[in-house]
């Protein structure tokens, strides 16, 4: 994570300073986005709670101590509001399986138009893998292996020990791995 | 290194997360075990895959959204405590002016008192300079 906003930036933006606060938005909104776009699985749902996100966040801004970097601080809120989200909405049917039935073929060396199609046809197997992992392993999987997130950082998001981060994505890439077998064998 | 030890540590090898003694165990143990190579290259693969899914920009009027979001939150926040600070400070505002218009009031009666005082006593001195000359 190479993005952070510096301390005088966040006090601006803890003093009320709008153009400070849409700074830190225009900073923060891509990666914001992304993670909440992975934890969702589609772009209606990531919509709506990079906005959630980022308005508890700037309410809240008071509450940041600079204990941690703000991108941590604000990606614990991410994560957290993503997994309340989605404890909400359970039980969620994943079609993965159903999906299973679909037979592609392995994408050939070199940029085709059928390589296209097979590589957006993965991009959406590998988000319904993603979706079908249980909430605390989807956190540390979209942080550590779509984010690339340091294991520092994820324990320090998701309030556990680096041990743990690195157990957790560990077992979360062997059940993605599980869920692309077939895939990655052919 | 034994294979299950190697295995536990293969996602961390691959994220580059291992100290340099760890990752040459591993890297040794890998040489000689195909069960455990294949693991790895299989875990190497999803990683791979996963990263062309790491970059998604932010939809435009996202800005808009919050922004909008916070006027209103910011409106619906004041609350009952506010409301009697509010009242609180503008009648003490109210207080201060009053005084300040009740000084003002006070000091234009006097300046008015004055001006008749000096009127007068200037009447009289003007009738007593006549009785004089008579």
């Amino acid at each position: 994570m190479n993005i952070q906003a510096d301390v005088a930036l966040i006090a601006a933006c803890q003093q009320g300073d709008t153009r400070a606060i849409r700074e830190t938005f225009e900073m923060y909104k891509d990666r914001v986005y992304a993670l909440c776009r992975h934890m969702a699985g589609n772009a209606e749902d990531a919509e709506d709670l990079t906005q959630e996100v980022f308005v508890s966040a700037f309410q809240h801004l008071n509450n940041f101590r600079a204990e941690s970097a703000f991108g941590t601080w604000l990606y614990r809120i991410a994560t957290n509001h993503c997994l309340n989200r989605l404890r909400k909405k359970r039980p969620e049917i994943h079609s993965f399986d159903a999906m299973a039935e679909v037979d592609i073929a392995p994408p050939a060396p070199g940029p085709s138009p059928e390589d296209m199609v097979v590589r957006k046809e993965m991009n959406r197997r590998m988000e319904l893998a993603v979706a079908a992992l249980p909430e605390n392993l989807r956190a540390v999987f979209v942080l550590g292996t779509l984010e690339g997130m340091r294991y520092k950082e994820i324990s320090e998001i998701c309030e556990c020990s680096e041990e743990a981060v690195k157990m957790r994505i560990h077992r979360a890439r062997k059940q993605v791995r599980d869920k692309l077998k077939n895939y990655l064998e052919a | 290194m034994n294979c299950f030890t190697c295995e536990n540590n293969l996602s961390a090898y691959v994220d580059d997360e291992l100290t340099t003694d760890v990752r040459r165990d591993i890297e040794a143990h890998l040489d000689t075990c195909e069960k455990c190579h294949q693991e790895y290259e299989t875990l190497l693969s999803t990683w791979e895959l996963a990263g062309d899914m790491r970059t998604e920009a932010a939809p435009d009027g996202l800005w808009q959204a919050v922004e909008a979001e916070l006027q209103q939150k910011g409106h619906n926040n004041t609350t009952t405590e506010d409301l009697a600070l509010i009242v609180r400070g503008l009648a003490s505002e109210i207080r201060d002016l009053k005084q300040t218009v009740d000084g003002l009031r006070h000091d234009l009666e006097e300046r008015d008192n004055n001006k008749i005082d000096q009127s007068d006593l200037g009447s009289l001195v003007l009738q007593g300079r006549r009785r004089h000359a008579g």
